[in-house]
C-alpha cells in the first residue's frame, strides 16, 4: 500500500506543468510575494504552524497558494521517538491538513521532542537500538493506520550520540522501511553535518540508506562551531552539501522533490529563488571527482 | 518504555533548563566523546524561542538589550513556566507579564512591550479569524453608523517598520492618533488596537485602507463608501470588510 501511494505521488509531481523539482519551505514573510509569482515552486507547509489553526491569515494564504502548486506537509512536533503517547489533537489536526491540502508527502523527524510533559521544540536524537527500532516502527504503523497513507521520516542533525547505538543511521532507516513501508525524507545537509560531527564518510553512509524509499530531499545551510557543525538553516547551502546532493540525485532513479529550508536570517523570496537557481547550476557543473570524503 | 521515559524527561530538562544540564543519567548513556555538546541543544532552544517570539523584532531586540540579556530573561521565564504546550506562542503567553513583574531593571517595561507586540503579531498570523458580524453591507441601517476607531497604530509587517512603530509607541504612549508608516501596495497592514497596555492586532489589507482613511474622518460607513472611487469599491473584499468592522466593534 505505501509503495503504491509513493508511485502515484511521484507521478503527481511530474505531471504538473507548473511544478518544478525544487521547492521552498513556506514561510509567512514570503506569503505576499509568493502570490505575485506566475508559476509557484513546490511548497512545503510546516504542519505545526497550522495543526491547531482556528482560521487566520496564515491559513488563508496557505489555502490560496496550495491551490496553485503541489505541497508537502512537514512537521517537527509529532514526537515520533517519544516515550509518551501521541498527542491525539495533533494527529487529528494533521489528518485535517492532509484532507485540506492533499500533500505529496507527509513527514516528520526520527527524533523525540518532549519528555515529562515538557516540550523542547528541538529535534533530539534517539539511541539507534533494536528496542527503539521496534518502538518507532510501532508508532509509524499507528500513524499510517490513523492517517491512511504513507508517513515519511527524516534523518536529523545530531550533536551527541549514545553508547548503546547498534545501527548506523542508514542501517536504522533500512530496518524501519522494511518493517513499516514508511518513506524517507533524506536531509542531505543533516547527513553531512552528522558525518562531520561523528567522523564517518557521508557518501558511504548515504549508500547504506534504502534509497528506493526516499520520497523527498531537504537541503539547508549550517555553521561551523569548531568542534562540530551546527544545523542552523540560516546560511546558504555549502558547496560540499551540494556535491553530496549531486551524488544522492545520481543514486535516486525517481524525480524526487528537493526543498530548500531557511528558518533564520530569513531571506526574501527573490533571494531564495536565486539560491535554488545557483544550486541547480552547481549541480549541473558537479562531477563525482570533486567529492571530498568526510572522515 | 519507562526507562526511556526517564532519560527522555531528563534530556528535555537539560534542553529547556540551564541549571540541569549534563545530569548524571545522561552521562551514563551518552558517548563521552560528544556529551559536552549537550549545551548546543540548550542554546538552540533559547535561540529558537527568541526567534519565535520576535522574528520581526529580533534584530532591534538584540541590538537594544544585547543577546545575553535576552537569552537570560527567556531562560528565567522557562524556569518559571515550563513549556507544556506544543505551540511555542502559547508557551510564551505569560512572558510579557513575567518580564513586567520580575524585571526591576530599566529594560523591564520596554522588553515587556516588545514581547506583547511580538506575540500580538504571531497571534494575528496564526490565530482565529475575527468573529464575523452579521452581513453589515447588506443591512442598510448599519451603514449609517459611525465607526469609533480606537487609539491605534497602523504598521506594515516588515522589520524596519515595526521597529519604527515601536519607537514611536514608546515615545508617545498612549497613542491617540492614527498613523501610517510606509504604505506599500503589496504589503498587508495591521491595525493595533490598544486598551491600556493590552494590544489587539486586526488585519487590514491595502484595499481596505482607503475606506479606513475615510472612516477616520468620523463619517458613517455609507458616507465613507460614497467617497471611494469605483476602482476602490471594486477592490474591496466584502468578507474582509465584515471581519474588520466586527473586530473594531469588539
Amino acid at each position: 500500500m505505501p509503495q503504491v501511494l509513493l508511485q502515484s505521488e511521484t507521478n503527481q509531481v511530474s505531471k504538473n506543468p507548473e511544478c518544478q523539482r525544487f521547492g521552498l519551505g513556506l514561510r509567512s514573510h514570503q506569503f505576499t510575494d509568493l502570490h505575485s509569482l506566475s508559476a509557484l515552486p513546490l511548497l512545503e507547509i510546516i504542519t505545526d504552524q497550522l495543526v491547531h489553526h482556528q482560521g487566520g491569515p496564515a491559513l488563508w494564504h496557505t489555502d490560496r497558494l496550495s491551490a496553485r502548486t503541489p505541497t508537502l506537509l512537514h512537521g517537527v512536533g509529532i514526537d515520533l521517538g517519544g516515550a509518551a503517547a501521541f498527542d491525539e489533537s495533533y494527529i487529528n489536526g494533521l489528518k485535517e491538513l492532509i484532507q485540506r491540502y492533499q500533500p505529496l508527502v507527509v513527514s516528520d523527524h526520527l527524533a523525540f521532542t518532549r519528555g515529562g510533559g515538557v516540550y523542547s521544540y528541538e529535534l533530539l536524537p534517539l539511541p539507534r537500538t533494536k528496542t527503539n527500532l521496534q518502538h518507532v516502527a510501532a508508532r509509524i504503523h499507528h500513524l499510517q493506520e490513523r492517517l491512511n497513507r504513507q508517513f515519511t521520516v527524516e534523518n536529523i542533525s545530531a550533536y551527541v550520540s549514545y553508547n548503546d547505538d547498534e545501527f548506523s543511521e542508514g542501517e536504522f532507516f533500512t530496518e524501519l522501511v522494511q518493517s513499516t513501508g514508511c518513506g524517507i525524507l533524506l536531509d542531505v545537509n543533516n547527513l553531512f553535518v552528522n558525518a562531520h560531527n561523528f567522523g564517518f564518510d557521508a557518501l558511504s553512509e548515504l549508500k547504506r540508506f534504502p534509497l528506493a524509499a526516499v520520497t523527498q530531499i531537504h537541503i539547508a545551510g549550517h555553521i561551523d562551531r569548531g568542534d562540530y557543525l551546527f544545523d542552523t538553516h540560516d546560511q546558504k547551502v555549502r558547496s560540499e552539501v551540494i556535491t553530496l546532493l549531486h551524488h544522492a540525485l545520481q543514486l535516486l532513479s525517481k524525480n524526487i522533490p528537493v526543498i530548500l529550508e531557511r528558518d533564520d536570517h530569513v531571506t526574501s523570496l527573490e533571494q531564495s529563488l536565486q539560491e535554488i537557481s545557483e544550486i541547480k547550476t552547481a549541480l549541473e557543473n558537479s562531477s563525482e571527482n570533486n567529492y571530498v570524503p568526510v572522515t | 518504555m519507562s526507562q526511556s521515559r526517564d532519560w527522555q524527561k531528563t534530556f528535555v530538562a537539560s534542553v529547556t533548563l540551564a541549571e540541569s544540564r549534563k545530569p548524571c543519567i545522561l552521562e551514563k548513556i551518552l558517548d563521552k566523546r560528544y556529551s559536552h555538546r549537550l549545551d548546543a541543544y540548550h542554546q538552540s532552544f533559547l535561540g529558537r524561542t527568541v526567534i519565535g517570539l520576535s522574528q520581526a523584532l529580533l534584530q532591534p531586540l538584540l541590538h537594544i538589550f544585547g543577546e545575553n540579556l535576552v537569552y537570560e530573561v527567556v531562560a528565567r521565564y522557562f524556569a518559571a513556566h515550563e513549556p507544556q504546550h506544543p505551540s511555542m506562542m502559547i508557551a510564551l503567553n505569560f512572558l510579557p507579564d513575567f518580564i513586567r513583574q520580575s524585571a526591576n531593571d530599566w529594560y523591564g517595561f520596554f522588553f515587556a512591550d516588545i514581547a506583547n507586540l511580538s506575540l500580538a503579531q504571531a497571534k494575528l498570523l496564526h490565530g482565529p479569524d475575527p468573529i464575523a458580524g452579521s452581513a453589515i453591507l447588506s443591512a442598510g441601517q448599519n451603514l449609517e453608523r459611525k465607526i469609533e476607531l480606537p487609539p491605534a497604530l497602523i504598521t506594515t509587517e516588515s522589520n524596519a517598520d515595526l521597529f519604527a512603530v515601536w519607537m514611536n509607541w514608546t515615545q508617545n504612549h498612549p497613542v491617540a492618533d492614527l498613523m501610517c508608516f510606509q504604505q506599500s501596495p503589496a504589503t498587508n497592514l495591521l491595525l493595533l488596537k490598544m486598551s491600556a497596555l493590552e494590544l489587539t492586532a486586526i488585519p487590514i489589507s491595502n484595499t481596505l485602507l482607503p475606506l479606513l482613511i475615510q472612516l477616520c474622518k468620523g463619517v458613517t460607513i455609507q458616507s465613507a463608501l460614497d467617497n471611494l472611487s469605483e476602482e476602490q469599491i471594486e477592490r474591496l473584499d466584502e468578507k474582509e470588510l465584515h471581519n474588520f468592522l466586527s473586530a473594531v466593534k469588539s
